[in-house]
């Protein structure tokens, strides 16, 4: 009898750990590279790199005008020849992380909006370092091997507001800085 | 063989399109972005999140005036009509109407600003006479196309790109696969990221269901008994396209197996239930 307690126990426990442990599987997906998504966004404009650092005041003001949360103070930004503009952003959102192109043009209409990479997230996972490391990276290609590539995906629906706050904020991002850097 | 895929967010949930052919890669992108434009233009139409949408002109319509008579696109024409057989068939249980209740339940976004009190002034498709392309009703009803309108996206997208492409078009869960034979996709089943099953392929289309996204719980609102049905796990679906698909994932859902058969073989369909914890089995 009680060696049939221990069994079950052992079990239990066993059963237990495995819900306690921190497992990062994660699954992503690529789509595009960012040359890949600058050619569809902007096709026969070369683009020049302007990154755009903004500071505490110009963060404030777009947290306080989109009601959404800026991140990231860095903007990883291109300019065109006529003045438009390609930025990479990352979204995260409650079960997803999202690397986004998004192309605004010079009268900051937003022209394409293309996902590059979407990474399924669970639970704690983004509070976790090695998942936080990649915010400050240009290149997320060395942490995508990590994760599990899935061909096709059949699923219930994903919400993609996170994606369209992403985008209030970029609107809001462009009206109140990049508009005003000359050419 | 060159292969692009790309993802947009459009129709409230992200659009995956992945094409590959024996052509140069700018053939493959000029085919995804006619394919995109063309979901794009049938969110213009039958978005249910937009207020400038025809079917969000249409809801407000039926809201403030439904004895008169309204003239439908043939987008919007199609889909309805395609929505009213389904309830036909399934005897009322496949309802679109019951977005009113929805949106009183905060389910879906109340941007038509319709009193929270009023669920009961609120008819159902029953009283909706539909004749080619116009509508009125006898009663104030509101329509969420929801999943359907995704599947006809899919179907109108796939419609658009030349016979010597092969790939997918992925609309949250309504899937088209053009050379679908013998090809494997994995279904999501739970919440949890490696909650994934390989399913074989066994028709064009592929339409999945569940509610482990929803953080309010389920939206399977069953309008006879006026309850919401819990799903755990994941309803998919193969079908000749994928609207049929999305809307035979909700008769499953929302209709005992016995009764949802023979639906499914009026429109050569077969299913899967998966459970949470990933065993399938099929219904057919």
């Amino acid at each position: 009898m009680s060696m049939l307690r221990r069994r079950f126990l052992k079990g239990l426990i066993a059963t237990a750990a495995s819900f306690a442990l921190p497992i990062q599987v994660s699954f992503a997906k690529s789509y595009l590279t960012i040359e890949q998504a600058q050619k569809i966004l902007w096709p026969e404009q070369k683009l020049t790199p302007a990154p755009v650092d903004l500071t505490e005041q110009q963060a404030d003001l777009i947290e306080d005008l989109s009601d959404i949360r800026v991140r990231n103070h860095h903007i990883n930004s291109w300019r065109s020849e006529d003045g438009g503009w390609f930025i990479v952003d990352q979204v995260i959102g409650k079960h997803e992380n999202i690397d986004l192109a998004v192309a605004i043009s010079a009268e900051g209409k937003v022209m394409g909006i293309e996902v590059l990479t979407y990474r399924e997230t669970y639970g704690d996972q983004i509070m976790h370092p090695k998942w936080r490391a990649q915010f400050h990276g240009k290149d997320s290609s060395e942490f995508l091997k990590l994760d599990k590539q899935i061909k096709n995906i059949s699923g219930a629906t994903l919400s993609c507001r996170h994606v369209t706050d992403g985008i209030n904020r970029l609107n809001h991002t462009w009206s109140s800085v990049l508009s005003k850097i000359a050419l | 063989m060159h292969q692009i895929k790309r993802c947009q967010p459009l129709l409230g949930t992200f659009i995956e399109i992945s094409l590959q052919a024996k052509l140069p890669e700018k053939a493959l992108i000029a085919s995804a972005n006619i394919a995109f434009k063309e979901i794009e233009r049938v969110q213009q139409a039958l978005n249910f999140h937009r207020k400038d949408s025809e079917l969000s002109q249409l809801n407000m319509a039926l809201i403030s005036a439904p004895n008169t008579t309204k003239v439908l696109s043939d987008d919007l024409a199609t889909v309805l009509a395609f929505a009213h057989e389904i309830h036909l068939v399934s005897a009322g249980v496949y309802d679109i109407s019951i977005a009113s209740k929805l949106m009183i339940d905060k389910h879906l976004p109340n941007h038509l600003d319709i009193p929270h009190s009023s669920s009961a002034a609120f008819g159902s498709f029953s009283d909706i006479s539909l004749q080619g392309n116009s509508i009125c009703s006898t009663k104030p009803v509101v329509f969420d196309l929801g999943g359907i309108a995704k599947g006809y996206a899919v179907d109108q997208a796939i419609a658009k790109l030349p016979e010597n492409i092969s790939g997918y078009v992925n609309a949250g869960g309504d899937m088209r696969v053009i050379d679908w034979k013998n090809q494997q996709v994995s279904i999501k089943y739970a919440r949890r990221p490696s909650a994934l099953k390989a399913l074989t392929l066994r028709n064009t289309a592929l339409a999945s269901s569940g509610s482990y996204y929803q953080a309010q719980g389920s939206q399977y609102f069953h309008p006879k008994t006026q309850r919401y049905n819990t799903i755990k796990g994941c309803i998919s679906v193969f079908a000749n396209n994928a609207m049929q698909a999305d809307a035979l994932t909700k008769v499953i859902a929302l209709m005992k197996r016995k009764d949802a058969k023979p639906i499914l073989k009026r429109y050569g369909a077969s299913a899967i239930i998966t459970n949470r914890f990933g065993f399938s089995r099929q219904v057919n």
